[in-house]
């Protein structure tokens, strides 16, 4: 427990750090893919939908905010409730977009294969979209 | 002109009213280094690379990112601000790459279309100042409405199919690109199997397009000697085959089905009997049959399913969930889920007729929250009523083993807005436990789907699905409310609902009652 308290504490301290020195995350990513919650096995199932794309997640300094930038949509969601996870070490934020739209923004940069994760319920399931991370930088105005 | 890039990318908007693409392509790089000396620039060395630049018109006013395309790499750029030049006529952004490189670009497209060009300019870590340069070749507007693309050229010397589609990404059907070739043989004795064999991987081929609904196979190497086309049918997924063989002449024709995310093709035939003949010499017997199953694998490009759908995957702008819905009245009454509408303020569907895109404002007229049904209404007094529902609507309860299809709007975020056809069978006469309101069907379901109709192959309306899927390794289980329950519900309405009773498209082709059915399955949006 002691460890995990260590850990999380050094993590949010780099995370702290690393945005004060720094003015602006930005996360590429490459590839999306989406899967459905099975209710009745409790795991993920089958990917049913995958892609090429392109996209940029922009946070603010405050990691408040966050916009979404595709080829072909841009939308700003507002962040809150920042939670570390100690069980899979990534960060998790409750998230809105400009319409309302709620969802989990999981960001899981320490991950073998870097991705953010968006959870949100659509049509009484759960369906996560997954984009892998091409690369992620601190971004000086 | 002024402000030409975003000119151009106006007229796209204006020309379309849905999607379009920019595409520029590429034909000459040349590296260039700035002289502190001279104040000017020196070309360091320059090739004949052909690129292309990807501007999506949607984002136009917040000018969000566009992909380069390279033989060798593919990048995504973030635009950070971007402003016009009236000294150089030239749009100027400041961008930044896909792996934290910072840009300035320059776009110059001149009215005379000569020495346009996309330039890069950086500062290197020596804080010496570089530039790309690429010469603009040419200027696509991609209209996605609009399939027309160029005819293919093939066996000129050094065409590349790869080349082909590379340049065509965003413009290809589902069916276009590189496919290898599975074939499994079977000869039959009448209905007993003499003898069977499957290459696996056998050839490598390529389905291009060929004209306004046709997509040609051709051979990668050289000419096949058989000529063959997949067609373009009503309902997206669905293409028929035909194939003219010669020495012997005989012709081959088959449905053919896209299924797997766009990345497999399967259909398979009986051969002509003279071929069977030629085939089997002294062997031949009366009553031998040889069938082809033929199962495609897409090999290149990858994903262009979504590549497509992705044009439609346009963020939820004005609603938070949706679903399906159906028609069951001409007067604008239609069903679907209750959870679809169950929380909802504002009630929007959009279907097509004769057509053209049409949305109306809704209203629930009856719930059922214990079998998941609602009946709502067009509000709008400007909707004019259908001359007929073309289906029937059966109370009849189907088969187990009997076949089935269910049409509806998954997942519009991921898989756009166009209709989906699922099909399937009926697995069980209950639902999840032993739920008599509901079928178990095979049916591929997926959130969206919710509220849409279950038809049998002969167009009867008997479900109402449910989406309560499941996944169990590949084999789907879904739910269908039987649509007597929703008759139940029609019944305790205190308006008269003329139910559809129309068996006209019984006898149509799959193909012809899904293209029929479909303008009156609605997609349900909800905020």
């Amino acid at each position: 427990m002691r460890m995990i308290t260590i850990k999380k504490s050094l993590l949010l301290l780099f995370l702290i750090l690393n945005f004060q020195v720094f003015s602006q995350l930005i996360v590429s990513t490459k590839y999306v893919e989406g899967y459905i919650w099975d209710e009745n096995n409790s795991k993920w199932g089958d990917v049913f939908f995958e892609n090429e794309r392109y996209a940029f997640l922009e946070f603010n300094e405050e990691l408040t905010s966050m916009t979404f930038t595709s080829f072909d949509t841009k939308t700003t969601y507002n962040m809150s409730n920042l939670k570390y996870d100690d069980e899979y070490d990534h960060y998790t934020y409750d998230i809105v977009s400009e319409e309302g739209f709620e969802s989990v923004l999981i960001v899981d940069l320490k991950a073998k294969e870097p991705n953010v994760r968006f959870l949100m319920d659509i049509d009484e399931s759960t369906v996560l979209v997954r984009h892998t991370v091409k690369y992620w930088f601190d971004y000086e105005k | 002109m002024k402000n030409k890039f975003l000119y151009i990318l106006m007229m796209v908007i204006v020309s379309s009213f849905s999607y379009s693409q920019l595409n520029i392509t590429t034909d000459l790089r040349k590296d260039l280094e700035w002289n502190t000396k001279t104040e000017s620039w020196d070309e360091v060395s320059s090739n004949n690379e052909i690129t292309y630049f990807e501007f999506e018109d949607t984002v136009q006013d917040k000018m969000g990112i566009f992909i380069h395309r390279t033989n060798d790499i593919t990048s995504a750029y973030l635009i950070k601000s971007h402003s016009y030049n009236d000294n150089y006529d030239w749009d100027e952004f400041e961008i930044v790459s896909d792996v934290g490189n910072k840009y300035t670009m320059f776009v110059k497209i001149s009215d005379d279309e000569s020495d346009d060009f996309i330039w890069f300019s950086y500062e290197d870590e020596d804080d010496n100042w570089r530039a790309v340069q690429h010469r603009i070749k040419s200027i696509t507007n991609l209209d996605k409405n609009n399939n027309e693309s160029e005819e293919v050229d093939l066996y000129d010397g050094n065409f590349s199919f790869k080349e082909y589609f590379d340049k065509r990404i965003n413009n290809l059907d589902p069916i276009e690109g590189i496919w290898s070739l599975n074939v499994e043989r079977t000869l039959y004795f009448y209905d007993s199997i003499i003898h069977k064999d499957y290459e696996e991987m056998r050839s490598e081929w390529a389905i291009a397009y060929n004209n306004e609904t046709k997509f040609k196979v051709y051979g990668l190497e050289k000419e096949a000697d058989f000529s063959a086309f997949f067609e373009k049918t009503a309902v997206e997924g669905f293409y028929n085959y035909s194939c003219d063989f010669t020495n012997p002449d005989w012709k081959a024709k088959a449905n053919v089905i896209l299924e797997t995310e766009n990345s497999i093709l399967k259909y398979g035939y009986f051969v002509s009997d003279i071929f069977v003949r030629q085939m089997m010499k002294e062997d031949y017997v009366d009553g031998m049959r040889y069938r082809w199953d033929f199962t495609w694998i897409k090999k290149y490009p990858l994903n262009t399913f979504n590549k497509k759908d992705d044009k439609d995957f346009i963020k939820n702008e004005d609603w938070t969930s949706g679903g399906t819905g159906f028609f069951i009245d001409r007067k604008g009454y239609f069903a679907t889920n209750y959870h679809v509408v169950s929380k909802s303020n504002i009630i929007q569907i959009e279907f097509y007729r004769d057509g053209e895109l049409q949305t109306y404002n809704a209203e629930i007229i009856k719930e059922d929250k214990i079998n998941d049904l609602a009946i709502l209404k067009i509000s709008d007094e400007d909707f004019k009523y259908f001359d007929e529902i073309p289906y029937n609507f059966s109370t009849r309860v189907a088969d187990i083993g009997e076949e089935v299809f269910a049409l509806g709007y998954p997942l519009t975020n991921y898989m756009g807005k166009d209709i989906k056809f699922t099909d399937g069978k009926i697995s069980s006469k209950t639902g999840y436990d032993g739920d008599i309101a509901n079928y178990q069907t095979t049916t591929p379901i997926q959130p969206g789907n919710s509220g849409g109709p279950l038809f049998d192959y002969n167009g009867n309306l008997i479900g109402i699905n449910a989406s309560r899927l499941t996944f169990e390794n590949t084999q789907n289980v879904s739910y269908s409310i039987k649509s007597s329950y929703l008759k139940n519900l029609i019944d305790v309405l205190p308006i008269q609902i003329n139910l559809p009773s129309n068996k006209d498209i019984q006898d149509l082709k799959l193909t012809e009652k899904i293209k029929i059915v479909s303008d009156f399955v609605v997609l349900i949006k909800v905020r």
